[in-house]
């Protein structure tokens, strides 16, 4: 039995921060989702797979998912003609809504409803295979629904499909336990977009998204096909990223200059369609005009215009920290943080900026606060050094 | 660490020079010029590096003019008595260092364990006191003032407050609380738009499903009144159809059918009949036809006269060339004699004395008056006479004879003549002169006309004898004339003479006549069969025609004809009705329900009316369903709305920006402010502690009490008054400045102990100021080293702790 197991489509994904990029790369990136969905449908039929799965997160845009459903309904029927059924379930993002699904898909599709439930199907080597899963019918989901799930009954193969993260409050949170206790053969998560195997056995796997989309979804993108052979479950993990987002950091000196800064950028670069963010490391060394240069985008631009394999998507500069901060007046500094740099003074530092919930949203990421605090070394370093 | 030894090989005036320092402090005295600064500079300079010889350092440098070596050393002795040994020389950047520890070469880092962290600026804000720094003090307003004293607290502060302001600005470049147009505001309202764009769009698969279901609902209703219209349609067309039949159908109506005849003319006998009548017409127009033109009666007449004297006729026609001769010869003679009446009066002109009765003298005569004068014989005549003879014998028959007569006459006349001058001889008197008319002439004129008259006598025989020629043809051409007009060949009003002409023109017009009349001759017997054949034709016709008339019982060819033509036209009628039944077919019934036409039309108009209804209805859902499928179109590109989300995830992406980058230098300014404000705090009591004691001591115990409270400095009075900093005399501010910064100093010797270098800081204290000043020294001296430099001597102090520099000036 062999079977995809693949999540996070996100057709239609919106790119941002690709302005400058040609109007070529610009219109494939755009497409790049689709690519990747292509690739994963292309491969279940070379592979003759018994069936897919698709957990969630296929759609990014739930107003405006026509082009999507039109795509996946003729991609299905490819499956169809092929004898292999389509089991998915709509994600927080694509959660159903009365006059979502427009489109009909063909009869080989399975789309799980808003209680867990099952499906058994038989595959080409005998094995009777029991799928259970659920979707979301709003966007946020606090109950664990993991004790909903069917009890394990009658078959050879037991796969749950599960979109939801580990204590993730809002979406149907759950324990690596709670799917433990289950007894079912494989978990085919969804929702966190970087790859990531739970548990061997049984298998709790998180295939991440078919391609990056932002500078953070680095790392080569696909799905895993999964073989099952005398009950033992092999997993292969299969790319369909067009594009691998990159991270790089470059370390200066004094004596780096414009030139040598693109010699050794290039270096990252030589690698066909790769995506790299840069971070130049002890940026304070460099000489005011090549920070300017950098500042301006015209070292970006004249990179570009080198036309190499790879893009360069952003470069950020880093000033390290100085050694005249460290030791003098250090314990003032450090005691300073703490009074200065906090969450509820950043919230009540202005309403109309709380109000906006894009920083609303963003000052309650979890890693929000190191983040400004690095910022923030970062242009004190940077003021007390450069200006 | 204490500074024990500077070791200078070379730094501006200073060449291998050593001083040697006292632990707990050094008075360096010298005059202007005498290199006090520079002993300064130097310390400075080997610990913290050579000023760059770029922008405004390069004042700073003290390269010596007199040695190529720059740089020196300094050797501290530590608190465990080790020794540190600072070498720095010229080399890259700020000199070539070497460190020693206890004469053992060290790695440069550990200079750390000399200068800690500091950097040449922040030793200078803290350790060096110079006249510069103080009279600055004096410059600065009420706030500066504050800040300057305030900003004592912490190393470096000024400067981090510049940065903090900064910061503050900066951050205010990217959001400030009521601005407009910064980039994160510019930014939110960005979103704002744009969401409101997007809420713009209807949901697509909504859409999708309201076009789809109109476009199915419209489409229903587009067949069922298709269908109708082609129902319609089809009514109409029957309906046209039938209004085109209906003349026809009229014509069915009247046309009734014709009286049986039940005598009908075969079509056979018909034929024959038509034949017949057709071949006797053809008999008997062509009787009286004959081809060949018939000759007239003049025409007739003149082949009868032909016939009647055909041989003459023939025989004058072969003598037409004679005749023409003759006329010819006439003509000729004719133009001589003329040629010859011409010379006749010539002579007589020429010469007046002739006259026409003279007559030439014989030689006899001539011999009478001249006997030497013989006239010759005129041989004339002779002449005329041979070639009359020749053209006798050379030319046709009539002329044969004229010539041979006039050959004779010639020869006669010259004998005649011959005689005559052998005959006369006479004188001038005599009488043959008179006779011969020279009368009136004397001898000599006699004698020299006689060749005149000779030749007018020969004149006059010429002409004779042509004259003779003449009518003796003419006498011929009218015998000739005669017999043309005897056998008609000339016509009697015919008066020229160009009878060759007129006998060509006659046998060519005979030929013809000739010729037609044999034709003529040829045909008429031919006819003659023609017409008995004919003839023959004609009543074996005749006979024919009756029979078939006959055969129908019927009196005359035209009432047989009449038959036929009422035959044919029933005919025709019967035949149009079976073209009209054929014609109008299955739809003559459905006309014949129509009692009349108006009924028809009438039906016709209504169904056009209801067809030109379901058209426009047809069109208007056609047009709705055009319209619909663009809905759709636009439905499914959803390109715009695609813009939109775009620039929002865009937007998003860049306020985050905006906002962190805003925040972050928000958060810098107020972590610097944080750090200087716990800075100050916590050094200041202790800090303040020792002000007070360095400010009582300056002042002579006039202040008593330094307080800091809530970022804010006053000073108390031994009297318990209360100052404010600005409140202060300038002398009194610059001395708390000054305790500020000691106590400053003394406070963080546990972090850095360098010694504390003074350069004249106090040169316009007075004397009890100063002499505070030096006390306070020996007090600070006690645990900080202190190297002072200046250029009053001090008088209080002992010897071994002051260096006197030799001036140099």
């Amino acid at each position: 039995m062999k079977f995809l197991h693949a999540a996070d489509l996100h057709l239609d994904t919106p790119f941002v921060g690709i302005s400058d990029f040609s109007k070529e790369l610009q219109a494939k990136l755009k497409a790049s989702t689709y690519e990747a969905a292509r690739k994963l449908f292309r491969v279940a039929l070379e592979q003759e797979v018994d069936f897919v799965i698709l957990a969630g997160d296929i759609f990014d845009d739930t107003d405006s998912s026509l082009k999507a459903q039109m795509f996946l309904k003729s991609e299905f029927e490819k499956l169809k003609q092929a004898g292999i059924e389509v089991l998915m379930v709509y994600g927080n993002h694509d959660y159903y809504r009365s006059n979502f699904s427009v489109i009909d898909f063909p009869d080989n599709v399975t789309v799980f409803g808003q209680e867990p439930t099952e499906k058994t199907l038989t595959t080409k080597d005998g094995q009777k295979v029991g799928v259970a899963g659920f979707s979301y019918y709003q966007q946020h989901i606090n109950k664990n629904l993991v004790q909903d799930y069917p009890e394990r009954e009658g078959v050879d193969y037991q796969i749950g499909i599960l979109h939801a993260g580990v204590g993730d409050d809002n979406y149907a949170p759950f324990k690596i336990n709670d799917l433990l206790k289950k007894g079912y053969d494989y978990w085919a998560l969804g929702h966190i977009h970087k790859r990531q195997v739970l548990n061997k056995k049984p298998m709790i796997v998180y295939p991440g998204d078919i391609q990056g989309r932002n500078q953070n979804e680095t790392t080569p993108k696909g799905f895993y096909l999964v073989s099952v052979e005398n009950g033992a479950t092999q997993l292969e993990f299969v790319q369909s990223s067009i594009y691998t987002w990159e991270k790089a950091s470059l370390s200066v000196t004094a004596d780096d200059t414009v030139d040598s800064l693109i010699q050794k950028i290039q270096q990252f670069l030589d690698k066909p369609n790769v995506l790299l963010t840069l971070t130049i490391e002890n940026a304070q060394n460099l000489d005011a005009d090549v920070v300017k240069t950098i500042n301006r985008n015209e070292l970006k631009q004249q990179l570009q215009n080198l036309a190499m394999p790879g893009t360069l998507y952003k470069i950020y500069l880093k000033y390290n920290s100085n050694p005249q901060l460290a030791a003098i007046d250090q314990k003032y500094w450090d005691e300073a943080e703490q009074k200065s740099i906090n969450l509820d003074d950043i919230k009540d530092l202005d309403s109309r900026l709380y109000s906006s919930d894009v920083i609303r949203e963003h000052i309650n990421q979890p890693d929000f606060l190191k983040r400004i605090v690095r910022l923030t070394k970062n242009t004190i370093n940077q003021k007390y050094t450069g200006e | 660490m204490k500074l024990v030894k500077a070791k200078i090989y070379g730094f501006g005036k200073w060449v291998d020079q050593e001083f040697d320092f006292q632990q707990d402090y050094q008075v360096i005295f010298g005059s202007n010029e005498a290199g006090k600064t520079t002993l300064l500079n130097f310390i400075k300079s080997i610990l913290f590096g050579f000023a760059s010889a770029r922008g405004d350092n390069k004042y700073l440098q003290y390269k010596p003019k007199t040695s190529s070596q720059y740089g020196g050393e300094l050797v501290f002795k530590a608190d465990d008595n080790s020794s540190w040994t600072i070498r720095r020389v010229d080399g890259k950047g700020d000199g070539e260092l070497t460190l020693f520890h206890d004469e053992q070469q060290v790695p440069e880092s550990m200079l750390k364990e000399i200068i800690g962290s500091f950097t040449k600026d922040d030793f200078e804000h803290t350790h060096v006191f110079d006249d510069k720094n103080i009279f600055s003090i004096y410059g600065l307003d009420e706030n500066q003032l504050e800040t300057e004293i305030m900003s004592v607290g912490a190393v470096g502060s000024k400067e981090w407050l510049a940065t903090a302001d900064q910061m503050t600005i900066s951050a205010e470049n990217i959001y400030k609380r009521r601005g407009q147009k910064q980039p994160l505001i510019a930014k939110l309202k960005e979103r704002d738009d744009l969401i409101e764009e997007k809420a713009e769009f209807e949901n697509q698969q909504v859409a999708y499903q309201k076009v789809k279901d109109q476009s199915k609902q419209t489409q229903i209703e587009f067949d069922s009144n298709a269908e109708l219209l082609k129902q319609v349609s089809e009514r109409e067309n029957f309906l046209r159809n039938l209004d085109k039949k209906w003349e026809r159908f009229e014509e069915l109506e009247k046309n009734k059918q014709p009286i049986g005849n039940n005598v009908q003319i075969s079509n056979e006998d018909w034929e024959k009949f038509l034949t017949d009548n057709q071949e006797l017409s053809t008999l008997q127009e062509t009787t009286t036809t004959n081809r060949v033109a018939q000759l007239n009666n003049v025409e007739k007449q003149m082949l009868i006269n032909y016939r009647a004297n055909q041989k003459r006729m023939d025989y004058i026609r072969n003598q037409k060339f004679e005749l023409q001769n003759l006329q010819f010869h006439r003509d000729d003679m004719k133009s001589k004699l003329l040629k010859v009446d011409t010379q006749v009066d010539q002579l007589f002109q020429n010469n007046p004395q002739l006259s026409e009765d003279m007559r030439p003298l014989s030689s006899e005569e001539l011999d009478q008056i001249n006997p030497q004068q013989h006239v010759k014989t005129n041989s004339l005549p002779l002449l005329i006479c041979g070639i009359a003879i020749i053209l006798a014998v050379v030319t046709g028959n009539p002329l044969k004879v004229i010539f041979a007569i006039l050959a004779i006459g010639c020869g006669g006349w010259y004998f005649y003549q011959s005689h005559n001058l052998k005959s006369t001889q006479n004188m001038v008197n005599y009488d043959f002169l008179k006779q011969k008319g020279y009368q009136s002439l004397n001898r000599e004129s006699i004698v020299n006309i006689q060749s005149t008259v000779i030749q007018l006598a020969n004149y006059r025989s010429t002409q004779t004898s042509l004259s003779d020629g003449i009518k003796a043809i003419e006498v011929d051409l009218n015998k000739w004339h005669d017999i043309l007009l005897e056998l008609n060949i000339l016509d009697k009003s015919y008066k020229n003479d160009n009878y060759n002409e007129q006998i060509e023109k006659y046998f060519t017009r005979l030929d013809q006549i000739k010729a037609r009349a044999d034709l003529n001759e040829q045909n008429q017997s031919e006819t003659q069969e023609i017409t008995d054949n004919r003839n023959q034709r004609l009543q074996e016709i005749n006979a024919e025609i009756s029979q078939i008339v006959d055969k129908y019982q019927l009196v005359s060819v035209e009432r047989f004809v009449q038959m036929h033509t009422a035959q044919v036209k029933n005919q025709k009628v019967i035949n149009q009705i079976k073209q009209d039944k054929a014609f109008l077919g299955d739809d003559l019934k459905r006309l014949q329900q129509y009692s009349n036409h108006d009924e028809l039309i009438k039906e016709l108009q209504q169904v056009v009316m209801r067809k030109e209804a379901l058209t426009d209805k047809n069109n208007e859902l056609s047009r709705q369903i055009g319209s619909l499928k663009e809905q759709m179109q636009q439905v499914l590109d959803n390109t715009q709305y695609q813009r939109v989300v775009d620039q929002l995830a865009q937007n998003k992406v860049d306020i985050i920006e905006n906002y962190d980058e805003w925040l972050s230098k928000t958060l810098a300014s107020k972590w610097i402010r944080e750090m200087l404000n716990i800075a100050t705090e916590n050094r200041y009591p202790k800090m303040m502690q020792k002000a007070t004691q360095y400010f009582a001591l300056l002042t002579n115990n006039n202040y008593v009490k330094i307080d800091f409270h809530d970022n804010d400095i006053a000073v108390f009075s031994q009297s318990k008054n209360r100052f404010d900093v600005h409140e202060l005399s300038q002398a009194t501010t610059v001395q708390l400045y000054i305790s500020l910064r000691l106590a400053f100093v003394t406070e963080i010797a546990d972090l850095i102990k360098l010694p504390i270098l003074i350069d004249d800081a106090f040169v316009d204290f007075d004397i009890s100021r100063t002499e505070n000043v030096f006390e306070l020294i020996q007090k600070i001296a006690k645990d900080n080293q202190v190297i002072y430099v200046t250029a009053n001597e001090p008088s209080s102090l002992p010897q071994d702790h002051i260096l006197k520099l030799k001036g140099e000036a």
